[in-house]
């Protein structure tokens, strides 16, 4: 009797947990997809957030305002990005980047993260060092 | 310097392969004398292993180019201090690090049952010994930290650190830290496997390493506290915390660890959750281990490559032979463990105790499974994801809601039974305090449900734990006849591991109200300005003054001198940087930070481009998130700290067996 | 007062607990029901650990880098560079139709000096068959690269990247990094690594031969 009860209960818990995971889940998984993908991909890609990857083509960044747009290119499409959110300090031409935001109905990318791919050594941080969020620094 | 690093490391393998052997024959044939030596071999495993460091801090101090690790990690240039920062900051030296850590706990436990031994003595040894080699294997095999360029091809300067890695000095702190509270936790798990293989029934691997868990969590928390402050102080992204998979698996095993810390006395108290301890304990053991493995194994981390020998392999293999032999010990004995006593009512200590471990435990799953989740995608679906922060933030919430009430509710009840009166009677002042709290917080128009809630349950823990801290030095004044203010030494003697707790929850209390008051009234811009610009940002006016260049041996300086106006008139000079090192393209900023007590103004550099681009942080509290972090630091050093002696309590006879050692 | 260290014994609580028997006294049922949920639950860790070794070995398996190879196949990105001699500048593009190999090094690198060999055997194979190397150096100081190119010898093309244009172009990581350009202009194969004589000799071949094949190099 008593055991099962506190099966029961635990069951309980554990349902509610993994409720919360997956709703939690849901809503803040980010897909990655390069320029061409989005295009495949077409109107159901519109207002999904996603990361996109790929290179800023070089002459392409324009700054008006606190708006920065380039273009991403991953080698046979190119896609206009209009960024918000800043860049970090290392962004420049030629850079590999990986920008979070939405494709919109207007054919652009509007993003409010810009993440620079880079770092030039193969060797992995030690732990508890986070160079990861190096990458991350310019999301503020 | 090489030859003599691999010597010692070499050397280092074969004491730790005798210490297991000795230690196991030593238990099977009875022998005493088989188990001292295996416990007096941990000295010269330190030894050696403290020589394998030395040859490298030689080699580095040295400029000896010839050693691979020294080139790629250090430099002519780089200055004194942080050449010997080098020794960890990359993967090869820290496990060299590692590894020092490891045999010093090793030699600690020799050092603390050199007289009175357990009978798990031995089996713990072999244990530990088993982990250290392992990662003496490790340094010998697919990570080799000593070695050299082929040929006499050794190059006329090194690279240097990575910049990110040499451009604050709370590196100097901060890896040794988690490298403690990690390896730490190798102790517990020791006595508690070796309490299984022996099938003693008994908790005393439990009182045995209390401490020396409570030493690993504290270790832990610090290392935490000073990641944090790192990423504060260093990254410029205007965060201590961004839910990265390197971060989150160093707070796996500290969620679990003060899980532990509190079901233990439930334990110890009630005879109750024996299986459940123990799951604990491997449960930690393994994050540890898990942590390592993601870091150094490159499973999650962008920046990789080479990694991809020997090493990830190594790691997933010693971690499915913890899972399985921890695990597997528990379950084969799982039926001899079965509990002695019983929840008395839901309105006790235990039940608050348990509570938590549910929510602790929950938070660490939630944190788990978001942070293992790209590849559960990855794996069924080919696809690349990530889990934003957002999510963690959000599914965790609840749960830390719930455990700040618990850690309120807790120290209020008794153990076994409270009455209702009894609970009243205690929980209206916090309560009173708690509900005051919200009120003005919602009349003040703050409209963030998780933010009033939090604030309110942290003045209510903050509440209880004082007014019980109170309670309890006034009942002691009463026993001994002596004023209140006189007796606060007296009654925390008697009972540190109450008043540490207190203590560390006040310290919780104001860590929460630091995160939540940062994280819900943060503000930011961003602006890009030419000298003499000028650009409002909350009750401020800011002024780019202009750029300054100064050039350091190891690196040259971009600075950008800001003047903080209000009402016209300067009230602040502030000047964030870029630094360029020349061994890297990329600039790395420091941020400047003027630290307040109640707020921060925290500014960063992007760029200069023409003019320069700013980014500006008003962070309120984040000043007493590091606050808190030392007064929970304090607790549990009050906790763990040694009692000399204990008055008033008459000293049951020692364990006979103990004294005999083995057997 | 509680337990603080091991001598404290069993009095902790004042409670006897002594080690439990597990002699029957419950009934014998219970403990077929117990022998039974305890290989559910044997069961059920057993299960859980070997879903996290296998999916944790496949985050061995597989590359995090997210858009590392996203150059096969496309055409190679163009530079014109300063040679590390000072001597005149290097332009990618007046190499089209022959194979190149870009090879990206640093002084600092200690798999550098390890492929160094291999790279010097296969110049002296393939210099005069249409094949050329060009050597760029990665995130190094300029007196540091040229000591390196003085110390190891090797006179196929150094160059030098002083603002790390062609190595962001080419999404360099880090060093060594080998890409393989066809006849066509197309990067054919990127080796992240050290690269061996072997691997030089099978690219170079492979690229020679599909460019006699395929009419799309201009010289």
């Amino acid at each position: 009797m008593k055991r099962s009860r506190v099966i029961l209960a635990l069951a309980v818990i554990g349902a509610s947990l993994g409720w919360v995971a997956a709703k939690g889940l849901a809503g803040s998984l980010v897909y990655y997809k390069t320029p061409t993908e989005i295009l495949r991909q077409g109107s159901s890609a519109v207002n999904e957030r996603v990361r996109l990857g790929g290179y800023v083509q070089p002459g392409s960044v324009k700054r008006t305002g606190t708006t920065i747009s380039f273009l991403v290119t991953d080698g046979s499409t190119n896609m206009s990005v209009l960024d918000t959110g800043g860049v970090p300090a290392l962004f420049r031409d030629g850079q590999g980047v990986v920008v979070e935001g939405f494709y919109g109905a207007d054919g652009a990318f509007h993003a409010d993260t810009v993440l620079v791919k880079h770092n030039g050594v193969y060797r992995p941080p030690a732990p508890g060092v986070t160079p990861t969020s190096a990458d991350l620094a310019g999301n503020g | 310097m090489s030859r003599l690093g691999v010597f010692a490391l070499v050397l280092a393998l074969g004491l730790a392969l005798y210490g297991l052997v000795a230690s196991v024959m030593g238990v099977r044939r009875r022998n005493a004398l088989l188990v001292e030596s295996a416990r007096t071999s941990a000295f010269s495993l330190l030894a050696v292993v403290v020589a394998a460091n030395g040859a490298m801090l030689a080699a580095i101090l040295s400029n000896d180019f010839s050693i691979k690790y020294v080139a790629e990690n250090s430099s002519r240039a780089t200055p004194t201090f942080f050449k010997v920062l080098s020794l960890w900051s990359a993967d090869e030296g820290s496990l060299l690090l590692w590894n020092l850590i490891l045999a010093g706990f090793i030699a600690a436990v020799a050092f603390r049952f050199r007289k009175r031994r357990p009978e798990t003595f031995p089996l713990a040894m072999a244990v530990m010994y088993a982990v250290s080699v392992f990662y003496l294997v490790l340094v010998l095999g697919p990570t080799r930290p000593f070695a050299t360029f082929a040929g006499g091809l050794a190059p006329a300067d090194g690279r240097g650190p990575l910049p990110l890695l040499q451009n604050h000095p709370l590196m100097a702190a901060h890896p040794p830290f988690l490298y403690l509270g990690f390896i730490g936790m190798t102790v517990p798990f020791a006595f508690a496997m070796a309490a299984l293989m022996q099938g003693t029934l008994s908790d005393r691997w439990i009182r045995l390493t209390r401490r020396w868990s409570l030493a690993a969590w504290l270790f832990l928390t610090v290392g935490l506290v000073l990641g944090a402050l790192w990423s504060y102080g260093v990254l410029g992204w205007g965060g201590y915390w961004a839910w990265d998979p390197v971060e989150n698996v160093a707070l796996l095993p500290w969620l679990v660890t003060t899980a532990f810390l509190h079901s233990v006395m439930i334990q110890e108290r009630r005879g109750m959750l024996k299986v459940w301890n123990l799951s604990l304990i491997v449960g930690a053991f393994a994050l540890t281990t898990f942590g390592t493995f993601l870091t150094r194994g490159s499973i999650l981390s962008s920046v990789h490559a080479f990694a991809k020998s020997a090493v990830g392999p190594m790691y997933l293999g010693f971690l499915v032979l913890v899972l399985l032999g921890g695990f597997g010990m528990i379950a084969a004995q799982a039926w001899r463990l079965r509990s002695e006593g019983r929840l008395d009512s839901p309105l006790s200590r235990e039940s608050a105790f348990m509570g938590n471990n549910l929510a602790l435990v929950g938070i660490t799953l939630i944190v788990f499974l978001g942070t293992i989740f790209p590849l559960v995608v990855e794996a069924l679906t080919n696809r690349q994801v990530t889990v934003g922060g957002p999510y963690f933030k959000e599914s965790t919430i609840p749960l830390f809601l719930l455990l700040l009430f618990l850690m309120g509710v807790g120290p209020l009840l008794p153990w076994r039974r409270a009455s209702p009166q009894q609970v009243r009677r205690r929980i209206t002042v916090p309560a009173a305090a708690g509900a005051l709290t919200m009120t003005g917080l919602a009349l003040s128009g703050i409209r963030d449900l998780a933010a009033v809630a939090g604030l309110g349950l942290a003045a209510f823990v903050g509440v209880a734990n004082v007014q019980e801290l109170v309670r309890g030095v006034r009942s002691f004044a009463r026993a001994t006849g002596r004023p209140s203010h006189e007796s606060l030494p007296g009654a925390v003697a008697r009972n540190r591991r109450l008043y540490g707790g207190l203590v560390a929850h006040v310290g919780v209390a104001i860590a929460a109200v630091a995160i939540i008051v940062s994280s819900a009234f943060a503000h930011q811009i961003e602006v890009t300005l030419r000298p003499g610009q000028r650009a409002p940002f909350g009750g401020f006016v800011l002024r780019y003054d202009g750029e300054r260049v100064v050039r350091q041996p190891q690196r040259t300086v971009f600075i950008a001198d800001v003047t903080v106006l209000r009402d016209g008139r300067p009230v602040g000079l502030v000047h964030p940087s870029l630094n360029k090192y020349p061994s890297s393209v990329d600039p790395i900023g420091t941020p400047s930070i003027e630290y307040g007590a109640f707020r921060d103004f925290y500014s960063t550099v992007l760029g200069f481009d023409g003019g320069a681009t700013f980014r500006f942080f008003l962070n309120p509290g984040v000043m007493w998130l590091w606050a808190g972090g030392a007064v929970i630091a304090m607790g549990g050093l009050l906790a763990a700290w040694p009692a000399r002696r204990r008055p008033m309590i008459v000293e049951p006879t020692p364990d006979r067996r103990e004294l005999a050692g083995v057997g | 007062m509680k337990g603080s260290n091991e001598s404290a014994g069993p009095s902790i609580s004042g409670e006897d607990r002594s080690e439990h028997h597990p002699s029957g006294f419950e009934p014998a049922g219970s403990a077929r029901r117990r022998r039974r949920s305890r290989w559910v639950v044997v069961g059920a860790v057993v299960a859980a650990i070997s879903v996290l070794t296998s999916l944790l070995a496949f985050g061995l398996s597989r590359d995090p880098n997210l858009i590392g190879s996203a150059l096969i196949g496309r055409p190679a990105p163009n530079f014109t560079l300063r040679t590390l001699d000072g001597s005149g500048t290097v332009r990618l593009s007046s190499f089209r139709g022959q194979v190149i190999v870009l090879n990206f090094w640093a002084s600092w690198c200690a798999d550098c000096r390890v492929e160094h060999p291999a790279l010097a055997d296969a110049w002296e194979r393939y210099r005069d068959q249409g094949v050329v190397i060009l050597g760029i150096p990665f995130e190094d100081p300029l007196p540091n690269s040229r000591a390196y190119a003085r110390e190891v010898g090797g006179d196929w093309p150094l160059l030098t990247d002083p603002d790390s244009k062609a190595s962001f172009s080419y999404g360099v990581y880090g060093v060594p990094e080998t890409f393989f350009i066809g006849r066509d202009g197309r990067v054919a194969y990127k080796q992240v690594g050290a690269v061996t004589y072997e691997l030089l000799t099978d690219q170079i071949t492979r690229l020679l031969s599909a460019g006699t094949a395929a009419p799309g190099g201009t010289p």
